[in-house]
């Protein structure tokens, strides 16, 4: 069996707010699949659902081929997950909070706690009580939680939030390790498509509540649209010129000109030679590519084209 | 069961390490401490005449005797048993919310039935120390002032009826945890703690309180023979289906709400 995580339609209904839309997804083993969507879009109400903390107005979830419930005890052991601001108890200090959760998860083994500690650098902070953590240490503990009886699934609900980029870096590549070198399969929310695109083997995007693309990372690339962008003395005559040769062009917010077919980005000389021959050599002839995060805000509609 | 003791044990950390057991322990020695000097007053009216008001409230021992005084530290238990048990019930279900960690336990292998169970079972013992500790703190007092008309009897009667009245306000706990998750927090259980209070006095003086959860051991405590004071069987089945209904709501609460 490859599906790890397997959603039918998941629905979440709160009186007349639909928060989370008939979401189906599939989560393969050793993926790493990059929930993307706004705040509010539905990916901790989807997360909590996965988790069996809140209950689907319809739909079901599967992880493992069971089917979720809050029963679930058993499938508990397999899955390690952050939900949201990850807290501790403030009077407990790091490793005491560690060894609660040790004990909960019905782990024998009294040396996972130092492991862990040693392996999210929060050993010098193990007698600190969690009520005076930084922000970015309180959620490498709510990391170290998720991870000390290394579970074959994780559930990550915005995982960088607090961290500083070395922070970001470091469990960027912990996970990315876990993933490809010991089958962990993870599903990792985010809003931030840059983040998430550097690790992700599959990204869904989820928008008022309703997944609306699942893409492969690698495809990403080519989805993000490119335009020439064109500068000369005179745009509008610019402009004219490419038309009589069958060729539209826009003006910018800048001034200057794109063209956005995809023959023509491919070939931009094609297009110098059209302008230097008419009279209008250009100045500027640069491809720009969309960046990651207009390409999320256009598929969602935040942001037109 | 390795679960429930499991649980237990995380239980047992999170209270060892908070404020508040201490909090309530101290606060659990003071009361009988001051019922102690309000008999001392009252044994000695020189003493009273010149504290005033004092000097008047400690006529509520009626003999200044050691009956009077058992009898009064019977109805503590009681009263502030009802606010303080509810209040450690209150907190131990409810800190889980205003501490933000209820998400933490509530998808682990160990089971939330487990955890609701092991709640439980620190509230029973947490309210066990401050009942042993208001009883061990008032009987010291009361030989300390030397309160006449000690006897053997007397104090194995009070000592009985002192710890039922401990069991029997345990029972009213579950209603609380069930609020302290409904309302996600500790202070609508507490508010609903104050009310039963207040309804447990107006209900008593109507004469219903044998038939209202939340009077029946204060009137466990008090004069038993007494017309509209009277317990009857039917009290006790409604007292232990409050719990059992409150322990059931509590559960379920935990296992099928939606919690965020």
């Amino acid at each position: 069996m490859d599906n790890i995580i397997t959603t039918e339609k998941l629905t979440k209904k709160y009186k007349d707010v639909l928060a989370v839309s008939e979401i189906s997804l599939n989560v393969r083993k050793g993926e790493i699949y990059g929930f993307l969507g706004l705040n509010g879009a539905g990916k901790t109400t989807t997360i909590r659902m996965l988790l069996g903390m809140v209950n689907p107005t319809k739909g079901k979830a599967f992880i493992n081929g069971k089917q979720v419930h809050s029963g679930s005890a058993d499938l508990w052991k397999e899955i390690g997950y952050l939900v949201e601001i990850p807290y501790s108890y403030p009077d407990l200090t790091v490793r005491e909070n560690l060894e609660i959760i040790r004990q909960l998860r019905l782990m024998n083994d009294n040396n996972v706690v130092a492991t862990i500690m040693d392996k999210l650098r929060l050993t010098q902070y193990s007698n600190r009580k969690a009520k005076n953590l930084s922000l970015g240490n309180a959620q490498r503990l709510g990391l170290a939680k998720a991870l000390i009886h290394n579970p074959k699934i994780l559930i990550l609900d915005e995982p960088a939030n607090g961290l500083d980029p070395a922070g970001i870096y470091e469990i960027r590549e912990l996970l990315i390790d876990l993933a490809k070198n010991k089958g962990v399969t993870i599903f990792i929310s985010s809003h931030i498509l840059g983040e998430i695109s550097r690790f992700s083997t599959r990204i869904g995007i989820i928008h008022d509540g309703k997944l609306i693309q699942e893409i492969n990372t690698l495809q990403l690339e080519q989805l993000c649209q490119k335009r020439l962008k064109i500068n000369t003395r005179n745009n509008n005559l610019a402009k004219s010129v490419l038309h009589q040769s069958g060729i539209i062009a826009k003006d910018t917010a800048d001034n200057m000109i794109e063209i956005e077919n995809e023959a023509i980005i491919n070939n931009p000389e094609s297009i110098a030679t059209i302008l230097v021959n008419n009279q209008v050599p250009p100045s500027l002839l640069n491809v720009v590519e969309e960046d990651l995060e207009s390409y999320f805000l256009r598929t969602i509609g935040v942001k037109g084209k | 069961m390795k679960n429930i003791s499991i649980a237990l044990w995380t239980e047992y950390l999170k209270i060892r390490k908070s404020k508040i057991f201490f909090t309530t322990l101290i606060i659990f020695t003071i009361i009988p401490m001051m019922i102690g000097l309000m008999m001392f007053v009252s044994k000695n009216p020189d003493i009273a005449s010149k504290l005033g008001l004092i000097g008047t409230k400690s006529k509520m021992f009626g003999e200044n005797d050691w009956k009077g005084y058992l009898g009064l530290m019977s109805q503590l238990i009681a009263s502030i048993g009802l606010l303080g048990f509810g209040f450690v019930t209150a907190w131990v279900f409810g800190r889980e919310h205003s501490d933000r960690t209820m998400k933490d336990i509530l998808a682990l292998p160990v089971g939330r039935p487990s955890i609701v169970f092991a709640k439980f079972i620190i509230v029973f013992l947490w309210c066990l120390i401050l009942t042993v500790v208001t009883f061990s703190v008032g009987i010291i007092v009361g030989q300390v002032i030397a309160i006449p008309g000690w006897s053997l009897a007397l104090f194995s009667d009070f000592s009985k009826s002192f710890f039922i009245t401990y069991f029997l306000t345990l029972f009213l706990c579950s209603p609380v945890a069930y609020l302290a998750g409904f309302s996600r927090g500790i202070i609508a259980p507490l508010g609903f703690v104050l009310l039963t209070m207040i309804f447990a006095q107006f209900i008593g003086l109507v004469g219903l309180g044998p038939f209202f959860p939340w009077a029946i051991p204060g009137l466990y405590s008090v004069a038993k023979d007494e017309p509209g004071f009277q317990l009857h069987l039917s009290s006790y089945i409604i007292l232990a289906s409050t719990f059992v209904f409150g322990y059931w709501a509590t559960l379920r609460w935990w296992q099928h709400a939606d919690h965020h």
